[in-house]
């Protein structure tokens, strides 16, 4: 802009709703000069550059433009990221030196050519994860994540997987493609928006979706050398078809088992109880690898030890049961097994419970208020006689229940291990033979106002809902 | 045209030597098959075509006109189609010192009729006011995309373009949805 040049320009709400406008003139290699307005439909705001340069108008940041400018460019952008848009713009550059006078426009920029995030999603059964849209901007070559224009999600086989929204449910073993529709809004190369062009559609971009059974180990962390033991792999769903692979690995050192098939690998399709020979000692503990897999990948796996261990130790713990007990009680049942397959063999063994809280402050209190003001043994260690088979577990709040008022969102994790020692296998210590298992305690609230207690383990809750 | 081409494109350039006026004239694209849910921005339902920035007969000084020119400002607008519909016409004006919009004109249009709307003399007939300098003319109708055409142009009385400095400001309307950025250089 100069004596002789000028740019007038007016930017204009199409829609039938407010639109917020951000006029941005980028110059002298990057300065910005911004101005912000909110028209309401039909509004229109009307700019004159060789006045805003002339007479030092101050932008919304009270910059203003040099009085010597002579050219930029500039940028338009709906702040509201309507994505069907709502501004038109226009403008008449003037050139008194011969008496001309041109008009342009400006050209339309959006996302273009969106994917998914995650091609493909691979699930468990029962198991989901959020997918998300993503594209780049075809003016600013820069990376947008558009998912909330896409409202519209489903999967081409629901007995396979499902979709909520942006979320991608596993439902049973198998493939299928899962989608999301965006709203009717401009997606394309940048384009002259003067030609009439700019057309809205509507994107459906797909990615695949694998739904995988899930294979769970239980305890068993050491195999009897020239003995067996028993360890259960439990498969979801039961009417699981697909084939699972396991194998024995010595991933580093010496040391092997095999299957009750005299090999290092078998098939299974549901939840089966493998029996375990040690063949050869390990010469570093857990350095024996059992492993499911199929054609997605590795589904679970445990870590082994093959030793000699003086007598019958247990094997194949495993939890059969947990519920909500009540008054924010967890309650889970256990079961393990003796590698002798005589749980009198264990008369010289004892399965426990070893809980650590967040710090090393013994006992341990609850943050209270809003928990009830008890203690825990910081570390609980707990055990029974290994020769029961069996213990159930409590997570409880005790002596006290009542929570404390004021209630505020308050949360903390105890961690947990379950493990075994016998007086004649490794001087007596203890071994994990599951863990570790989070407990998470948390008092939260709901935007209703009102207060909740949960506590969590392994998958399951139990709740106090509303607290009182 | 190959059968089966969806498109012919053209270029118009006009030019009247003994005035040294030239330009190139707006084409416009029309494809069939184009949906109206295609072209619908912001919520408006018809079909709408805008120009923003139509000069009127009294000029914006910020345009340099010599003292005293007047613009004749026009819209022309095109029914396409072999329909029978009726177009729907507006201005929000603006002068120095304010603005306003004016009442809807409603223009009934024949199967692929022409029709020229005079906006100086609706100015002389105070729809629009006589000092307004800008007029955004916001068109609609409820016919599919592009069936509805229109051209906004002001320019000086003939005598006014016989010589310098003289200006043509065209217009092509446009639905569409702005976002995004233009360059220009305003220096020679």
């Amino acid at each position: 802009m100069d004596s002789t040049h000028n740019t007038l320009s007016t930017i204009s709400n199409g829609s039938n709703q407010l639109a917020r406008a951000q006029l941005t003139i980028l110059y002298n290699q990057g300065t910005q000069y911004q101005i912000e307005r909110t028209l309401a439909p039909d509004e229109q705001m009307a700019l004159d550059f060789g006045k805003l340069i002339h007479n030092r108008v101050p932008d919304k940041n009270g910059n203003t433009l040099p009085p010597d400018l002579t050219w930029g460019t500039y940028r338009l952008l709906d702040l509201n990221d309507n994505p069907t848009g709502s501004l038109y713009e226009g403008k008449v550059i003037v050139d008194k030196t011969y008496g001309h006078a041109s008009y342009n426009c400006v050209i339309c920029c959006g996302p273009n050519n969106p994917w998914m995030v995650y091609n493909p999603v691979i699930l468990t059964v029962n198991g989901s994860l959020n997918q998300g849209v993503q594209a780049m901007n075809t003016c600013s070559q820069r990376l947008a994540t558009v998912t909330v224009d896409f409202p519209t999600w489903w999967t081409d086989n629901t007995s396979i997987a499902t979709a909520s929204n942006k979320q991608i449910n596993g439902v049973a073993p198998g493939t299928t493609n899962h989608n999301a529709q965006s709203i009717n809004m401009y997606w394309g190369p940048k384009e002259d928006s003067g030609g009439g062009d700019c057309p809205l559609i509507q994107e459906e971009p797909f990615a695949g979706t694998e739904v995988n059974p899930t294979v769970t180990f239980s305890g068993t962390p050491v195999v009897p050398l020239g003995g067996t033991a028993p360890i259960t792999a439990t498969v979801t769903p039961t009417s699981n078809v697909s084939t699972i692979s396991l194998t024995l690995t010595t991933t580093s050192g010496g040391g092997s088992a095999v299957f009750s098939n005299g090999k290092t690998s078998m098939n299974i399709t549901s939840t089966t109880v493998l029996l375990l020979t040690g063949v050869q000692a390990s010469s570093v503990p857990n350095n024996i690898v059992l492993a499911a897999s199929n054609g997605s990948g590795v589904l679970a796996s445990t870590n082994l030890t093959v030793a000699a261990t003086g007598g019958a130790i247990p094997t194949n713990f495993r939890q059969v049961d947990a519920y909500d007990a009540g008054n924010g009680d967890l309650h889970f049942d256990y079961r393990w097994d003796s590698s002798s397959g005589n749980l009198a063999d264990l008369q010289y063994c004892v399965v426990a419970e070893y809980v650590t809280y967040p710090d090393g402050r013994n006992p341990w209190p609850l943050p209270s208020p809003p928990f009830p003001p008890d203690t825990f043994p910081n570390p609980t260690n707990i055990g029974v006689f290994a020769t029961l088979g069996k213990a159930g577990d409590d997570h409880q709040l005790v002596p006290f229940t009542t929570f404390i008022k004021p209630y505020s969102n308050s949360t903390f994790t105890a961690r947990q291990n379950y493990q075994f020692a016998c007086t004649y296998y490794d001087s007596g210590n203890f071994h994990t033979m599951m863990g570790p298992n989070f407990i998470v305690r948390t008092v939260s609230q709901y935007p209703n106002g009102t207060w909740e207690f949960t506590v969590t383990k392994s998958g399951a809750i139990a709740t106090i809902n509303p607290l009182p | 045209m190959a059968k089966g081409a969806r498109f012919l494109d053209s270029t118009h350039l006009l030019f009247e030597e003994s005035g040294g006026f030239s330009a190139i004239m707006k084409m416009f694209r029309h494809d069939p098959s184009t949906t109206l849910s295609s072209r619908t921005f912001g919520g408006v339902q018809d079909w709408t075509t805008r120009a923003p920035m139509l000069a009127l007969s009294n000029p914006d000084p910020a345009l340099a006109f010599p003292a005293g020119t007047t613009l004749q400002p026009k819209v022309f607008i095109r029914n396409a189609s072999g329909k029978v519909f009726t177009a729907h016409l507006r201005f929000n004006w603006r002068s120095a010192t304010t603005s306003g919009k004016s009442t809807p004109l409603d223009l009934t249009f024949k199967p692929n009729e022409t029709q020229v709307v005079d906006v100086a003399s609706l100015q002389a007939q105070k729809l629009l006011p006589a000092n307004a300098q800008w007029a955004a003319v916001i068109l609609s109708a409820p016919v599919l995309p592009e069936e509805l055409l229109a051209v906004a142009a002001s320019m000086t009385k003939r005598d006014a373009m016989a010589r310098k400095p003289r200006s043509a400001i065209s217009s092509p309307l446009t639905g569409r949805r702005e976002h995004g950025k233009w360059t220009a250089r305003t220096t020679p």
